[in-house]
């Protein structure tokens, strides 16, 4: 679970949950890219964009 | 407590949290009277694993910029640069322990046309890359007088924190390399 931070404020506005498998490396605005082992343990690199609910 | 200097220096480690910027509205508004807000990934792109071409190893750290990303590979002993699409555009450093090599290399940073390596969780060294080409090598003291200091992330203006192992995790400083490296 990641905590979702104001820049600013840095007010909790809001969590993300992500599998285990998967480790946030850098964000910017709305996107981040992360990175996920397969399943030959080879790294997949992931660009993932938060929808807010 | 409120101490301007203190807070100057806690600034980079602030700005390294997981956050997303301009989120919008009323922030205290938005947790008013519930719990927080539950948000979603959605995944965009996918790069690597073991059907790609692209020869990874591990990634042990991962900047992206508008036309790609850099990529730490530890194994390889190695920094990929790739474009969006999955294609690599080139390699910075080489086996090895001297300028311009990377023997455990954990993280980079992108200052400028500048990537700073980290290289090295005991006797760090940080390799400089220029424009693609090996530029500078610099040993930071990692060493206070009472205390060892863990290398841990480098803020975007060239500034980089570290963990006083000591004490407590909360207890980070920030070290300056351009003006306390050692010659």
């Amino acid at each position: 679970m990641y905590d979702v931070l104001d820049a600013r404020s840095l007010a909790r506005v809001a969590q993300v949950s992500v599998p285990v498998s998967i480790v946030i490396h850098t964000s910017e605005r709305d996107r981040v890219w992360a990175v996920r082992k397969d399943s030959m343990d080879v790294p997949e690199l992931i660009r993932l964009r938060i929808r807010r609910q | 407590m409120c101490d301007p200097t203190w807070f100057r220096r806690l600034l980079p480690i602030i700005l390294l949290l997981p956050f997303v910027h301009g989120c919008g509205g009323d922030v205290a508004g938005e947790n008013r009277g519930g719990g927080i807000p539950q948000w979603r990934f959605e995944e965009e792109i996918r790069i690597g694993g073991a059907e790609s071409e692209l020869d990874l190893r591990e990634a042990a750290h991962v900047v992206a910029d508008s036309t790609g990303l850099y990529i730490v590979d530890p194994i390889a002993h190695l920094v990929t640069r790739i474009s969006l699409d999955g294609r690599v555009d080139h390699f910075l450093g080489r086996p090895g322990d001297g300028p311009g090599e990377l023997a455990q290399a954990f993280a980079l940073q992108v200052v400028g046309d500048t990537v700073w390596v980290q290289d090295g969780m005991v006797g760090l060294r940080m390799e400089a890359f220029y424009r693609g080409r090996a530029a500078e090598s610099i040993r930071p003291p990692m060493h206070t007088t009472n205390n060892v200091l863990i290398p841990w992330a480098m803020a975007v203006d060239g500034t980089m924190i570290v963990r006083n192992r000591v004490v407590r995790v909360e207890d980070i400083l920030a070290l300056d390399l351009y003006h306390s490296a050692t010659p």
